[in-house]
This record gives C-alpha cells, structure tokens and sequence, in this order.
C-alpha cells in the first residue's frame, strides 16, 4: 500500500498575469520538516511560486495540496503558513515586540501570554534587548530577526522566505542562515526559501528547486546538481560554468567557430545527436594541454585558487590560473569528466 | 562661522524674514487694528483698547457660533477623511492608466473655485432643473422644493469641495504604503476589515493627520458655500466676519477672526496631544 504523503504539494501548477505564463507546470513536493530553496535568476518565477504557496497568487491552473486536503482556493489564513517578505513588511507603527505580538492578537491570548511568546522568540533570535524599541531604530539585522520571529509566532507549519538575506552583509548573511537551519532543525518546520545565491541555498538546504522561465529545470541535491545537471540551462547556471560551442564529427568534438578540437572519443547518446553542442565546464575542468585558444583578459589572485580571465572564441571564460606569467594567449584543453555536453538548444 | 555654516544661516536668517513679513508683521498690524477704536465721523483712531475683545464676549452669542463652526468644520474634516481614505486606496490600487485619469479628474476639480462650485450645486439642487425636480418629474419622490438652502446641502458641498483636496494629499503616501504590510497580516490569517482597521490606517496615521490638519483649516476660513447653502442659522463663523467688514466694522471684525484664531489653535494643540503622538511600547 502506497504511503500519502503528508507535506505540501503542488501539481500542474500554472499561473498567467496579464496575458504571461508566470509559471508554467509546477510540480513539487515538499516533505514536512524539510529545507528547499527556490533557486533560479531574476524573473523565473521564484516569488510567485512562494506567494501560490502562502495562497497571496491563485493558480490559474493545477492544485495545491497539504497532505490530501486541497488547498488551492484557501485563503492566505487557512494556510498555516509564515512568511518573512524580502521587504521584510514590518508594521512601521509598532514596537519590535508588538510586531512579533501582532499574529497572536487573532488567537485573542492573554495579553500577559501573548508578551510571554514574543519574548521567548526574540531571546530565541537573540534580540530580546531590543523589545520596547521602535521598528525604525534597530539594525537591518535585527529587523530581519524580528520578521523571522514574527512569522514563527503563530506556530506555522511551513515557513516561506521571499529572499530574506538579500540585504545584509556578507557576515550577518552567513550568521543568519545558518541560525535559520539550526531554528529549522529545533522546530521541525519546513521551510522553502527563495533565493537567487547558490551558495546560500547549497549551504542550507536539503533539496534546490532550479527555476527558470516560471518551469522547474531541477529539483536536486546541492551535490547532485553540480554532479549532474539535468539540463543545459542548470549546467550554465548551477556553479556558474563556462560555455563553448561545439560539433561532433567522427566521435570528436571541435570548437564550432575555430575548429580546434576540444575532446576525442566523444560518447553521445542518440537520443541527444544534433549538430551542435554546447559544452559546460567549471575552473578547475582546465588542463594546461590542449588545442583550444583564449586571450587573456586579466588575471584574478584571490583567494585559494587564482584564476584568469579570458576571452575564448567570442565568450568570457573563466579558468584556473596555470599560466601564471601568460599576458597575451594561452593554449588549454578539458578534463571531460569534469565536462557536461549538451543538444545546443536557445537558453536565454 | 566657517564657510559651511554661512549658508545655514543664510537660510534660518530667511526664514525669519519671511516669518516676519509674511505672518508676524500681518497678524501684529492686525492686532493693532483689533484693539482701535476709531471716531465714526471722521474715521481717525481715538484710542486703544480691549474693548472690541469685550464686545465680542459680551454675551455667549459668538463663543457659541465659534464652538458651532469648529463642530462643523470638525464633522466636515471626519467625513472628508472618512470617504477619502478607502477611495484614494481604491486609486491607488488602480493601473497606472485609469490611476492617472482619477488624478486628471481630481487636479480638474481642484482648479474649481469655491463659488463655481457652490453656483454648481445650487443649479443642482435646485428645484426647476436639478436633482429634486428630476426626481420629482420621474415619481421618485413627491414634491418640488428646491434642497438648498439647508444644513445638509451646504454640508455636502463642504465635504465635496474638500474631498479631491484630501484625496490628492493622502495619494502619495498611500501610494508608498508597502503592499507586503498587507499582505504579510493575510498570511497572520487577519480579513481584509481587520487589515484595514489594525494595519492601513495605523501605519498612514501621520498622513492621515496632516490632511485632516489642512482639511480642517482650509475649511475654517469658508464662507462663499456656506453662505450660499446653508441656512442663516447655518452660517459659518467667516461669515459673520465678513459681514462686519461689509459694514465697516473692521476692528470689530479683526477681533472676532483672532478669536477664531485662538479657538482653531487650542483645537489644533488638542488634536496634535490626541492624535499626533507615536505610539512606542515602553515594557
């Protein structure tokens, strides 16, 4: 007997503003007690799959479902959802512990109970001393935590974050994601946040929604979608990879503008022959022996790893410094293990 | 004083002129006339005194007509307010098109004078060709008197002529009203009614009080509608006011446009201790 699954879902979901396809055949599970981000670029469709979520946009098609009751024409409160905006949506008029006090009023609490919880929350995110203060003194930090206490006041099933760190520093970005998980872990709530930083969502999350153009391209671990991208669009995308056009001929690959040949014995299924390809490769994918030609832009010495920048056939390409003093061009080739090739298909 | 701060006090030495000629030079000229007593013959000042001020709170005839306009001008303010928050809400809602054509409709509005607009209605409501005669021509109601003057006309007209003026001021805030405040007390599970009482109105409660502020003072000093709507009993204090000027009267009716003063400075010192004041949780 097959098990119902008790999380959130969504199936054939589709939503259409004015004319355009916002989304397009959303189909996604999310367990409960689990973290998945919504990681795509700017556009995809990352905020209004979370706001189909919260019930804030009606799907023009498909359903929603919370374990087997369906869900998609309930109101935002019949959801059991907390949500922190990116604009975080503080009420301007209140102090940081009314705010955190304002979804208990519903529950019509004791006011002693309800100052009680809003306490407990704001000691859990570390905020306490900043209690009675108004919204508009306290940090950009402190008010992010305080969007998060808020939204877990009520005790929420699901936690829904709009981009909820895009406006910190580095540091407090760090500091609070990874204060989210651990909150995440204790409570033993779902949460899907939305976010356009993969190191953000490979950091914290247990599944990666990879969005683009309102479909899904991939739901995956972090590993497997830097291991294995399913698609052309994740392979570019997913660990910022470089790209060169390519044709096959005779079980090789050669670079379609140069024709210098980029790897031999090429194996490609014939489910994916096409005459072109496009091959997706990371830094380190370079070895220092190889046909293929770039001109060196400038040269990167940060960090573990020093890289240049180059200018490969027309593109940007972004590789491992093995040529320390090269100024002019430099001659390399691929690890193809390290390599995706792809049927070229339009990725805007 | 370094060159950074001659331009700061360039502007503050400004601002004082401007205070002097534009309000405490006027006001004091005026107090002097107020407190003058002229020969009625010849019109020359024969003495100064406070006897104007006296007459005026001889009997509780114009404390009580004072007490009757601040009330008026008061509802006036409340109803303004009252139907020009949800409508400019609903504007501001609205696609940039049929938003900006409201705007055009309000801004056309505006350019109206008080006495056009007082004229306008008074052919409205007026019995040969206004809305009481077609109704009374359709059978909708019986009889044909015209609905002017009278307490209501002129208090409709009052809130009408206020109306576009409070809706073009609350516009930009509401505007800039963040739509995810909303939003976010949706997801808390509150309804539209209690989003609208616990969240809207308290986070524009400063716009809001500043267009009350200007709705309530721009009306204070009305007289054309009132006088041509309303009723005698019904008349305005800036009424009287101008009728005294009319008659010559005009230390007398100085006198009485500085109690009005007064009486609109203690309303708005009350209003500002009641309503002006940020809330800030102290536990």
């Amino acid at each position: 007997m097959s098990q119902v699954f008790d999380g959130t879902s969504l199936s054939d979901v589709a939503v259409e503003l004015d004319g355009h396809a916002i989304l397009r055949g959303i189909n996604l599970e999310f367990a409960p007690g689990s973290f998945t981000s919504l990681l795509g670029p700017s556009g995809c469709g990352k905020t209004t799959l979370l706001r189909v979520l919260a019930g804030l946009q009606q799907p023009s098609w498909g359903t929603v479902h919370r374990g087997t009751k369906d869900i998609t024409h309930s109101p935002p409160a019949d959801r059991d959802c907390g949500m922190v905006f990116q604009t975080l949506a503080l009420f301007p008029h209140l102090s940081v512990i009314e705010n955190v006090m304002f979804p208990l009023r519903r529950l019509k609490l004791p006011e002693a109970s309800m100052r009680e919880r809003a306490l407990e929350l704001l000691r859990m995110m570390h905020i306490e001393e900043v209690a009675p203060q108004p919204i508009d003194k306290i940090s950009g930090g402190q008010a992010q935590r305080v969007a998060i206490a808020r939204a877990l006041a009520q005790g929420p099933h699901m936690l829904l974050l709009d981009e909820p760190f895009s406006a910190l520093d580095a540091e407090l970005r760090d500091e609070l994601r990874t204060e989210i998980r651990v909150i995440q872990k204790q409570l033993g709530i779902s949460i899907v946040m939305v976010t356009h930083d993969q190191e953000e969502a490979f950091t914290v999350s247990d599944q990666v929604v990879v969005m683009h153009g309102g479909a899904v391209e991939q739901v995956d671990s972090a590993v497997a979608l830097l291991t294995s991208p399913a698609t052309q669009f994740v392979a570019k995308f997913v660990g910022r990879r470089n790209e060169l056009s390519c044709y096959l001929e005779s079980g090789c690959l050669y670079q379609a503008d140069t024709n210098k040949l980029v790897a031999r014995d090429v194996d490609i299924s014939a489910s994916h022959s096409s005459d072109q390809y496009k091959v997706y490769f990371a830094a380190d994918a370079v070895v220092s022996s190889g046909e293929l030609e770039a001109e060196v832009l400038f040269h990167r010495d940060i960090g573990d790893f020093p890289q240049i920048c180059a200018r490969c056939s027309g593109t940007t390409v972004w590789i491992n410094n093995l040529w320390p003093d090269a100024q002019e061009t430099i001659q390399f080739g691929l690890d193809m293990s390290k390599a995706f090739i792809f049927t070229d298909t339009p990725c805007e | 004083m370094n060159k950074q701060q001659q331009p700061i006090a360039a502007t503050y030495l400004l601002l004082v002129l401007y205070c002097v000629i534009v309000s405490l030079g006027p006001l004091l000229f005026l107090f002097t006339t107020a407190v003058s007593t002229a020969d009625p013959l010849t019109g020359e000042v024969i003495r100064y005194d406070l006897s104007n001020f006296e007459e005026v709170f001889y009997d509780s005839y114009y404390a009580v007509q004072i007490g009757y306009t601040l009330g008026l001008v008061a509802g006036i303010t409340v109803v303004t307010l009252g139907l020009a928050v949800p409508l400019t809400l609903t504007i501001a809602r609205l696609k940039n098109r049929a938003r900006s054509a409201w705007v055009v409709m309000l801004l056309a509005s505006l350019a109206l004078s008080e006495v056009l607009t007082a004229f306008a209605w008074q052919l409205l409501l007026s019995q040969s060709s206004g809305i009481p005669g077609w109704l009374s021509y359709s059978g909708i109601i019986s009889g044909d008197k015209a609905w002017w003057p009278s307490f209501p006309a002129m208090f409709v007209v009052l809130v009408y002529f206020s109306l576009p003026i409070a809706m073009i001021l609350l516009l930009p805030a509401i505007r800039r009203l963040d739509p995810s405040l909303n939003e976010s007390a949706y997801t808390m599970g509150f309804s539209k009614t209690s989003v609208f009482f616990l969240v809207v109105l308290p986070s524009l409660r400063g716009p809001i009080f500043q267009t009350g502020i200007l709705t309530f003072l721009l009306n204070i000093g009305g007289f054309v509608i009132s006088q041509q709507l309303g009723k005698p009993s019904d008349w305005m204090f800036a009424v009287f006011i101008a009728d005294f000027m009319r008659t010559f009267n005009v230390p007398f009716a100085v006198a009485l446009s500085f109690c009005l003063l007064i009486a609109v400075l203690l309303c708005l010192a009350v209003a500002q201790l009641i309503f002006g004041r940020k809330p800030i949780e102290a536990s």
